[in-house]
């Protein structure tokens, strides 16, 4: 499965673009370190991080990502019904969920998130999922 | 689109096969009852889905779907499980989606829209199933049982694998147990609801083959260690010892067995609603995880009690014209009893009801073949004269 990735990274301008990343995280610490990690990867640009839902879907609706990087609850407040709203407008978005709960796993799938993550972040997990991104997170599709 | 099923119980796999023929975009091409006739019949065949059961004797769902991301990761797994807590490992091992057993057609088309390009040859067919709404707005459950009952579910699983379980949002909490002997005491002491339990008795089940000195040795450090599990995870819980016993006192929480067994008690006729609502805590044979000796003769009692409410169950659907649910219903309850002739007598029933001869048909071929090659004896008379009652 790496073989794709691979080549797709070695020729640069052949329908390659790097991955657009947005991050919201309720916990400002947990963003950070989110964030972080995915600066190790020069191919993928972090567009924008938040730790406050309301003003993170303005920027999400304005910047249009590729992904979202996100908790699955904020305070009171579910991830995966934000999430599952900001779909409708935002059909292509790809949701990994970075969290401390594994509860939400299967709901997940239900709603076709691309990827779920337990924190803390492990650098081998991140991976796989970078290059899944890198695969099908751009612009290019499944 | 071709498709691999694995599941090491045969009626979960002609269910599945008959939600795919009937959806019509993927051809349940291979059907394997263990993975490793999977993963062997993966070298020869050409699979692009291979739908996968988790929990399977032997070699498990996660670990072939290990095998068959390394060898063919151009396969696409969707696991049907009748565990909800393996999602998390799902997501590592990339698989497309997961499925709780038992599948409904509407939930089953939402994973094949995943696999299947959009647009090739799609059916929309959305009035298959009553929504679940209908479902809920029955009317409501008769006024002694508590709405406690009617919101929450049970604070401990027994059904299947033992868990401690959050009771407002049904999930299992992710206990470290250290070792089998500390779990088993604690599902032995769980058993006993809540009476005084012999030191002996402990020891004779727990640790039969152990020197009594040991023995003792063993039981106090595992006492000692439960005390601090349930310390964590179940404070109201109090494990007490006096005159050479134990007890569990639980606080107030009940198991799903027992919960199936008080409100199965005060069932009235005419209940269907509230009988579909205890269905679900069925997830298995009681304690069948783990393979507790002691635990053989409630586990046979709790299956028959199960599957008489689910046959209630159905029989209700039936008569009220909901056969597809029926069917649903009986086929997945057939997964769990597979030798029982009043399921298959009851699907006979449905399927001739709704005209389709072909499916009473393979029902009594099914049943029949099954108890020639596993028991060696024949369908029973009343099973043979409904047949051929529907057949003519």
């Amino acid at each position: 499965m790496l073989e794709e990735s691979d080549e797709a990274s070695v020729l640069p301008g052949k329908g390659m673009r790097h991955v657009r990343i947005y991050i919201l995280d309720g916990d400002e610490d947990a963003c950070t370190v989110t964030a972080g990690m995915l600066t190790d990867y020069a191919d993928l640009d972090l567009v924008g991080c938040s730790s406050d839902p309301s003003l993170g879907l303005s920027e999400i609706r304005r910047l249009g990502p590729d992904a979202l990087f996100v908790e699955t609850r904020f305070g009171a407040m579910s991830g995966l019904s934000f999430c599952d709203k900001l779909r409708l407008e935002l059909p292509g978005l790809r949701v990994v969920y970075v969290t401390g709960s594994r509860e939400y796993a299967i709901e997940a799938f239900e709603q076709q998130a691309f990827d779920y993550l337990i924190k803390p972040l492990s650098r081998e997990r991140l991976e796989r999922t970078v290059s899944r991104l890198r695969r099908f997170g751009g612009s290019l599709r499944q | 689109m071709r498709a691999m099923l694995i599941d090491d119980e045969q009626p979960a796999l002609m269910h599945l096969e008959r939600l795919l023929r009937a959806d019509g975009r993927i051809e349940p091409a291979a059907l394997c009852m263990s993975a490793r006739e999977g993963l062997e019949r993966l070298a020869r065949e050409p699979i692009d889905v291979v739908f996968l059961d988790i929990g399977m004797p032997e070699m498990n769902g996660l670990e072939a779907a290990e095998h068959i991301q390394q060898a063919y990761s151009r396969i696409a797994i969707v696991f049907v499980t009748a565990y909800s807590e393996y999602a998390v490992e799902a997501f590592e091992l990339q698989a497309i989606d997961y499925l709780l057993k038992p599948i409904g057609a509407p939930r089953l088309r939402k994973a094949i829209d995943r696999l299947v390009p959009q647009g090739t040859g799609q059916t929309v067919e959305e009035d298959r199933e009553p929504p679940a709404a209908e479902k809920t707005n029955a009317p409501s459950a008769p006024a002694d049982s508590s709405p406690r009952d009617a919101e929450k579910g049970p604070d401990i699983l027994t059904f299947g694998r033992l868990e401690l379980a959050d009771s407002a949002s049904g999930q299992a909490y992710p206990i470290k147990w250290r070792t089998a002997k500390i779990q088993e005491l604690f599902a032995y002491l769980l058993h006993g609801r809540e009476q005084w339990v012999r030191r002996d008795e402990l020891i004779e089940w727990i640790w039969p083959n152990v020197s009594p000195e040991k023995a003792a040795t063993h039981l106090h450090t595992s006492v000692y260690r439960l005390r601090k599990i349930l310390n964590e995870w179940a404070p109201q819980m109090k494990l007490e010892y006096r005159q050479e016993s134990y007890r569990l006192l639980r606080g107030g929480a009940e198991t799903d067995a027992e919960r199936l067994e008080r409100e199965a008690a005060s069932l009235a006729a005419e209940d269907a609603d509230r009988a579909e609502r205890l269905l679900p805590l069925w997830r298995g044979d009681y304690l069948a995880h783990h393979d507790y000796a002691w635990a053989k003769s409630r586990a046979a009692d709790l299956k028959r009690l199960c599957v008489q409410l689910a046959l209630y169950f159905a029989e209700d659907k039936r008569i009220n014209g909901k056969h597809e649910e029926a069917i649903r219903h009986l086929s997945a309850l057939q997964t769990t009893d597979p030798f029982n002739e009043e399921i298959c007598r009851l699907l006979m029933r449905t399927h001739a009801e709704l005209g389709d001869k072909r499916g009473v048909r393979e029902c009594y071929q099914m049943l029949r073949q099954r108890l020639e090659e596993d028991l060696g004896v024949e369908p029973e008379r009343q099973t043979e004269e409904l047949y051929e009652q529907l057949e003519n």
